[in-house]
């Protein structure tokens, strides 16, 4: 079972995604990055389901609004960049 | 008490905007900071009042910073744009929130446009006055001395069509009168929190066109690795934690001038200072500053021969009036309007006065000064 997170450096870009990927019909939870993706230090994700990963990250780059990276975590906590 | 000081501050202000505050420094706690229930409430309120005000001002939620005050968004826009030594053109009715970040900064200071209510004459003159080795422009958008509306959207295209970048103090215009961070292209718009907007003291937001240097550096919740200050919008204008309840009472001070509309709010306003004016006109050895109706905004600046003007606003506070006299931390604009010496008394209106409270004033200040 996975969790998939795509980051943002701000947290305002991030905020930014929910609501642009809310009008799409996404509804992704707004979190802290955990500490073993933030690339450095601090930072903001939002998580989404395995089924929603490419109509996210489709709907992030019609929307103009960049993200740092995608990952999936597994539930131990190994983290995999989606699209590297 | 009538209170007409709403160029320094509105009161009252909305009562949303008290809930607001007295909810928000009940239930959240620092925006960007943590992951919890309450950081997360702030961050909420902070994101909807960056949106709030990006609907207003034609700006994307980022380019939206909250600042202290106007003064403050101004100081990091002039310390982004301007070097020692720089020639900088601005109008001559800014206040020393432009004047002195320029002079301490050893900026070669430039004033374009003294006369006033004349917007044709302060076109030509920011056209004249805009050399090839201008390196900024700064142009209040209403003078807080005497409400003259300047022709922002025309120095604007004159910036754009020269390639100079522009910083507009919007700190008498927010709320009242259309201003777009698109349509003006401009560098920086700064603006207060407290006036026209209706929100709490301590607040502004600087409207960013383009990267600003950060006036303070520190923590902004995000990439906390770098000793540098993030290089992204709005962290780079926002080290250390937010007002978070002012910033709630800022976004429903918005609310309430999206919902009341900017041009009924203008007209209400712009009536009720031309009424005041009419009612002060034969007032005998009053001269009343009235522009035309199309370049002067909700303030009125008046001088009694004879009398002192800090003395005048006090008598005038003890009748129940609230005025505000003297500079109006505007020596420029006094300079330009021949009022430096005298000072004057500025009568200011909001959206709540009422032509009720003009005649009443208007009455006190006929009592005053008929002999």
């Amino acid at each position: 079972m996975y969790q998939y997170y795509f980051t943002f450096r701000s947290m305002t870009q991030a905020q930014r995604a929910v609501g642009l990927l809310r009008q799409a019909g996404i509804f992704p939870t707004l979190l802290r990055t955990p500490r073993a993706i933030s690339s450095q230090g601090c930072g903001y994700s939002i998580l989404v389901r395995g089924e929603e990963v490419y109509q996210t990250a489709a709907a992030l780059r019609a929307g103009l609004i960049l993200y740092e990276k995608a990952y999936r975590m597994s539930a131990g906590g190994r983290a995999e960049e989606v699209f590297p | 008490m009538i209170y007409f000081d709403n160029a320094a501050t509105t009161m009252p202000k909305p009562e949303a905007v008290y809930q607001a505050v007295d909810r928000t420094i009940r239930t959240c706690a620092s925006l960007g900071r943590s992951g919890h229930p309450a950081a997360q409430r702030a961050s909420a309120v902070a994101y909807a009042c960056r949106e709030a005000a990006g609907r207003l001002f034609s700006a994307e939620p980022e380019q939206v910073a909250f600042t202290t005050s106007a003064t403050h968004g101004l100081n990091i826009a002039i310390k982004t744009l301007v070097k020692p030594g720089d020639r900088v053109v601005i109008s001559g009715f800014e206040h020393n929130a432009v004047l002195r970040p320029l002079y301490a900064l050893g900026a070669e200071i430039v004033i374009a446009g003294r006369k006033l209510f004349d917007p044709a004459d302060t076109l030509a003159a920011f056209a004249a006055a805009m050399t090839p080795e201008t390196k900024a422009v700064v142009c209040t958008h209403v003078s807080n001395v005497f409400g003259y509306i300047l022709p922002v959207a025309d120095v604007a295209k004159l910036c754009r069509d020269r390639g100079v970048p522009l910083i507009v103090d919007a700190a008498q215009s927010a709320g009242v009168l259309a201003v777009s961070l698109q349509d003006l292209g401009a560098a920086f718009i700064a603006m207060p929190g407290h006036k026209g907007l209706y929100g709490p003291q301590g607040t502004g937001l600087l409207l960013c066109g383009q990267m600003p240097k950060p006036l303070m550096e520190g923590g902004t919740g995000s990439q906390s690795e770098l000793w540098s200050m993030p290089t992204f919008l709005p962290d780079a204008a926002e080290a250390g934690t937010h007002n978070v309840p002012g910033i709630a009472g800022l976004l429903e001070g918005i609310r309430y001038v999206e919902g009341r509309g900017l041009r009924s709010i203008a007209r209400r306003e712009s009536g009720l200072i031309r009424r005041l004016a009419a009612r002060l006109k034969d007032v005998p050895g009053l001269q009343v500053f009235e522009g035309p109706e199309a370049v002067q905004s909700g303030v009125l600046s008046i001088t009694a021969a004879g009398r002192d003007c800090e003395t005048m606003a006090q008598s005038l506070g003890a009748a129940g009036l609230a005025v505000r006299a003297g500079l109006h931390c505007a020596p420029v604009a006094h300079e330009s309007a021949g009022t430096l010496h005298s000072g004057t008394v500025r009568l200011s209106v909001s959206d709540f006065n009422t032509p009720e409270e003009v005649d009443a004033a208007a009455d006190i200040l006929r009592r005053m000064n008929t002999p």
